[in-house]
């Protein structure tokens, strides 16, 4: 998978994945988010456009950015029992969530977020301007 | 002790110590550690000693010494090939951690994997489940609620992680739905039980998507509930398929999660096939993903047939599919079957 990072202000970033996203990858891509708050972003858009497959570990990777981008620590989805849990990701404290917002995913990638309540936690939207317009 | 002490067992260190030596016509050359005690090769007291360290992440685990004779060149190859052969090891010894890692696991979620169906009259259950090499966490199981033979608990489940962490969860989420079932009237009831307890107590960030059903034995009705699982499919005796469809999020991830339950009834002659991604996303040498379609197609064309034959047709059409391609994910598939009357 490629990433490509196009940073529209000191606080929008947005990530266009192409390629798929699977158990090989997803921990660069936490990385990669993990960088991108670090140096100030504090929106993140991914762009599912040219994102052709996601297996179940790309479910755990932007569950991850969802809380990296709410100041939350970032889990290690592999330290296993020792890790610290991703605890109450959602919107029941009743604050906006959509730090990090979908972009054009295909109808399968979607139909996965859709199942697994990840749409939830993640505003999907049809194109960039949308997405970054909130 | 350094990194260095794991190599010195190995013949060719002496034999490049002595090959060097040679290319220096018979020179003294040595390998000591920081503390100046001699690994390997001759010790060489010469103050004027040519020396050229050896580093490992940037810290200097040996030297190599070479007599006043030796080229400067040929000390710095020698320690070249000693970095390299320290990586080499290394990386050697991390493949075997892992490898051993995943046996471990396997052989948990092995344990975990129900050694007999329940005798359910009228009711007969299959099942496949092959481990892939790289990926593990799948579970299923097939058990009386309460010990009861009234009622049948299905469940299939898959954990996004693998290896020992997966494994253990593994166990931990079969045994709290074991319990939950037992406790919770309601299939729905069941899984938010089991979230609650993930959510809050347990200190793992792994996710489980899972399918539960409840059968009543006497009159077939079945009560399901999914955690962003793959919906169970039903073959009709008649030859139609039904995805079974419930709203509810993936176990682990959110606090608040609330479960849709729904019911069905099955005739005399009619199927659930339950299955894990693992049979969707199989791939073709081509990288062709099998696909819901085709399972779908595959599970209409064998209704009415009985479960063992449904099991063994959909494994037959996923292995014809993915050809020479090695599993990725494991590959996991339960039925039961109403018998027809």
């Amino acid at each position: 998978m490629n990433t490509t990072i196009d940073r529209v202000s000191p606080e929008v970033a947005v990530l266009a994945l192409d390629g798929e996203l699977d158990a090989s990858n997803y921990r660069e891509l936490i990385t990669t988010g993990s960088s991108l708050y670090a140096d100030g972003a504090r929106s993140l858009i991914l762009d599912l456009s040219n994102l052709a497959y996601m297996s179940s570990s790309g479910i755990v990777a932007l569950h991850s950015l969802a809380l990296i981008f709410r100041g939350q620590l970032p889990p290690d989805p592999e330290a296993g029992w020792a890790a610290i849990h991703a605890v109450s990701a959602d919107t029941a404290a009743g604050e906006a969530a959509d730090q990090v917002r979908l972009v054009n995913p295909t109808p399968a990638i979607d139909s996965v977020l859709e199942r697994t309540g990840l749409r939830r936690i993640l505003p999907v939207y049809p194109d960039r301007n949308a997405a970054i317009a909130g | 002790m350094t990194q260095l002490d794991d190599l010195l067992a190995d013949a060719s260190l002496a034999s490049l110590l002595a090959l060097a030596s040679a290319a220096a016509g018979g020179a003294d050359i040595g390998v000591i550690d920081p503390e100046g005690r001699l690994l390997a090769g001759r010790e060489v007291r010469s103050v004027a000693a040519r020396r050229s360290p050896v580093t490992l992440d940037g810290e200097v685990v040996g030297l190599v010494v070479g007599e006043e004779s030796v080229a400067p060149e040929l000390s710095v190859l020698v320690g070249c090939a000693l970095e390299m052969a320290l990586v080499g090891a290394r990386v050697q010894a991390e493949r075997a951690r892992v490898g051993q890692e995943l046996a471990i696991g396997r052989r948990i979620q092995a344990a975990l994997l129900p050694r007999r169906f329940p005798d359910a009259d009228g009711w007969t259950f299959a099942a496949r489940y092959e481990p892939a090499r790289e990926v593990g966490g799948d579970l299923f199981d097939v058990f009386p609620v309460r010990g009861a033979l009234d009622r049948i608990a299905l469940v299939i489940a898959d954990v996004t992680g693998k290896g020992i962490p997966a494994a253990v969860l593994m166990a931990d989420v079969k045994a709290l739905l074991h319990a939950a079932i037992d406790n919770a009237e309601a299939p729905a009831e069941a899984l938010r039980r089991v979230n609650a307890v993930l959510v809050h107590e347990r200190q793992s960030p792994l996710f489980v998507t899972a399918a539960l059903l409840v059968i009543d034995v006497a009159t077939g009705l079945v009560r399901y509930a999914l955690a962003g699982h793959e919906p169970p499919l039903v073959a009709r005796r008649a030859g139609r398929v039904e995805p079974l469809e419930a709203d509810g999020p993936i176990l682990g991830a959110f606090a608040d999660s609330a479960f849709e339950e729904r019911e069905t009834v099955l005739e005399p002659g009619d199927a659930v096939t339950l299955y894990t991604d693992g049979i969707t996303d199989a791939r073709s040498p081509a990288r062709d993903f099998y696909g819901e379609d085709r399972l779908l197609a595959l599970v209409g064309g064998a209704c009415g047939r009985p479960a063992e034959t449904i099991a063994q047709a959909i494994t037959d059409d996923v292995t014809a599919f993915r050809g020479e391609a090695e599993p990725f994910d494991d590959l996991t598939l339960l039925v039961v079957e109403r018998r027809p009357a």
